[in-house]
């Protein structure tokens, strides 16, 4: 996710009450705050709509987004729209509004910039650290903090290691660990790095097919390139490059990373395709016993039941027998982000949930969740770290 | 919502009962001839058109070739139609062989119908496993191969032992069937006893029985003395294909909301 900077703006004075910086690009806040609120007061007259309409403006190099609440605006630069972001950004809205709902009478100093932040770090820094996230401590990190916790953080653990590992050098739980990381984060006295996993999923950039773009790439790195085509973690890529190293194979996609060849999918698509693995293997094994007919009727069943809630499951299709056919309008939309993961992975779960209880009926208790667990072996091996992100207990019938 | 055809399954189990009420009637009343001649004719051809009309079903595209439960059924009814030729054969050896010779020639016609029904329910048996992942596949296609081995050397064995009237040759080509028939028996009732709380069980019971009757009519052929010439032995035989193409006719419905 890059985020460039956020502000958070009272809609009738144009002040701007809370902004930060991430990346050293940020706008003026009161500048940035002016225009917001005259352009959106401008498209509001133009249309003439009660709602106000404008959404976001786009620069050369950023996007600036922007999402209202009941009496504040939220203003987020960023590299390009997507629905998680726009979430999020709605959140943080309602948070603060929630949080410091005086402010819409009267203007006081409530120290926001301070008392916010923790909400902040919690929406858009939190994310980005996971136990196995790499922490360097910048060589300067004294004049960036002044949190005492944070220094006597940084002060004790090594210049880089994991979250996981400075929370057992602490012998401190790695929850606490993870949340000092982050207030770290959010000072700017480290950098964080995530380290490639196995069950990531990459795909190509358009660096990738300039004329010089293979030129100094090991013949691992070239083949790993084939098969990192947005729809396949990088477990299964690595088989089918029959690569016998997979720390190996990993560094080499991290390789490919640093130069810009290739990129993480959205979260959107990341969901979509753990999903999508999940359902075509659950649909195989029910298939193979009650035969892929009557799994057929099942999953059309379900997706016409669930059709009107969540319009965009018309684009999940079977092709022959029971393989799973995500439609390109779909992809298109996970792609450029346009559905939020949390809506993909709740309807999902929702198509899942009801073929599990019409195959109960089939099948009988015991055979479905012996099927539901044998699904998240076959599933665990793909996606080791991320097969829990899929609510398996909630398919138990 | 499509409507489920229960018109066909009803019929069928109809047909069923009234035979085996009319067989009992006419064994009852001394008219074992008319009785043996009746089910001459209509043992093959209950078998050849339940047969026929399951190939129909499932003999058409599936999706795919890996539909374990389709082709499960689609051998059940290839194997209908082949035991209904082997009845036909049974009727015309059993006007010119001695009873010896006879059970030999019926039973080694019979083998292709039911080595096809062993094929249907191993097949679906792996699919199964692989889907529910109880035994290792490899182990599993082992164990089967041993329990058939082991069990048919045993029953060798115990014939030649406890049963000396038997003959030698008889006992060698009836006991891998009663041996087959047995383990098929287990395995489907081992179906039957996982699926219980599905509407799943109802076709694989109804098979289950079926091939109970089965193996009944090929125990009495080995252990007793009458066995093939006895009246009853079509009336378990149609009884068993009656069984057989209702769960056929059961298992198109799986699936289907009732309307």
């Amino acid at each position: 996710m890059d985020i460039n900077s956020i502000y958070i703006i009272k809609r009738d004075t144009g002040m701007c009450m809370y902004h930060k910086d991430f990346t050293g690009t940020a706008f003026d806040p009161q500048l940035l705050s002016s225009f917001l609120v005259a352009m959106t007061s401008f498209f509001d007259e133009a249309t003439r709509s009660v709602k106000s309409q404008a959404r976001a403006f786009e620069g050369s190099d950023y996007t600036i987004l922007v999402e209202f609440g009941e009496w504040t605006l939220g203003a987020i630069s960023t590299k390009g729209d997507s629905a998680n972001i726009r979430k999020k950004l709605k959140r943080t809205i309602e948070k603060f509004e929630d949080q410091f709902s005086v402010l819409k009478w009267v203007d006081l100093d409530l120290a926001v910039q301070t008392r916010f932040e923790q909400r902040v770090i919690d929406e858009f820094i939190r994310e980005k650290i996971a136990p196995e996230t790499l922490i360097t401590v910048k060589s300067e990190w004294e004049h960036y903090t002044k949190r005492p916790d944070v220094i006597s953080f940084l002060r004790l653990i090594p210049a880089i290691c994991a979250v996981k590992d400075a929370a057992e050098f602490l012998e401190v739980p790695v929850e606490i660990a993870l949340n000092l990381a982050a207030e770290a984060l959010w000072e700017g006295a480290i950098q964080v790095a995530n380290p490639v996993k196995p069950d990531d999923i990459y795909q190509t950039t358009a660096l990738t097919h300039e004329d010089d773009a293979l030129v100094d790439l090991s013949p691992e790195a070239a083949r790993a390139l084939t098969e990192l085509d947005g729809e396949t973690p990088l477990s299964i890529a690595a088989e089918r490059v029959r690569t016998v190293d997979m720390k190996r194979f990993l560094e080499e996609v991290a390789f490919l990373e640093q130069r810009k060849m290739v990129e993480l999918v959205t979260p959107s698509q990341a969901v979509v395709v753990r999903y999508s693995s999940a359902l075509q293997t659950l649909l195989t094994n029910f298939g193979n016993i009650i035969g892929f007919n009557v799994t057929r009727n099942i999953f059309f069943d379900a997706r016409e039941e669930l059709v009107d809630q969540y319009p965009w499951l018309g684009f999940v299709a079977l092709e022959e027998g029971v393989d799973i056919e995500m439609k390109s309008s779909l992809l298109s939309a996970t792609l450029k982000g346009t559905i939020a993961p949390d809506v993909l992975d709740d309807g999902l779960r929702v198509l899942m949930q009801f073929i599990t209880r019409r195959v109960r009926d089939l099948m009988g208790k015991g055979p479905v969740n012996r099927v539901l667990a044998h699904t998240k072996d076959e599933i665990e091996l793909r996606f080791p770290s991320t097969v829990y992100q899929i609510e398996w207990e909630s398919f138990q019938v | 919502m499509k409507k489920i055809d229960w018109r066909n399954p009803v019929l069928v189990i109809s047909v069923g009962m009234v035979i085996l009420i009319a067989s009992l009637l006419l064994t009852t009343t001394g008219n074992d001839t008319l009785l043996f001649v009746i089910m001459a004719f209509l043992t093959p051809l209950v078998a050849l058109l339940l047969g026929v009309f399951g190939l129909q079903i499932y003999g058409r595209d599936s999706g795919s070739k890996d539909d374990r439960f389709n082709a499960f059924n689609y051998w059940f009814a290839i194997g209908l139609i082949m035991l209904s030729l082997a009845e036909i054969a049974g009727v015309l050896v059993s006007l010119s062989l001695n009873p010896q010779q006879m059970i030999l020639v019926i039973a080694l016609a019979q083998l292709p119908g039911l080595l096809l029904w062993g094929i249907g329910i191993i097949q679906y048996l792996r699919s199964l496993n692989a889907a529910l992942g109880y035994v290792k596949p490899n182990n599993l296609l082992i164990g089967l191969f041993l329990a058939t081995t082991l069990s048919t050397i045993s029953l060798i064995v115990v014939i030649v032992t406890q049963y000396p009237t038997i003959g030698i040759i008889e006992s060698i080509v009836l006991s891998p069937i009663v041996a087959g028939l047995t383990l098929f028996v287990i395995i489907v009732f081992a179906l039957v006893w996982i699926f219980r709380k599905g509407s799943l069980a109802r076709p694989l019971f109804l098979i289950l029985l079926a091939l109970l009757l089965y193996l009944i009519r090929c125990s009495l052929w080995l252990f007793a003395d009458a066995g093939l010439e006895a009246p009853t032995d079509r009336v378990i035989a149609v009884e068993a294909f009656i069984l057989c193409g209702t769960a056929l006719l059961m298992a198109r419905n799986l699936g289907t909301i009732d309307t």
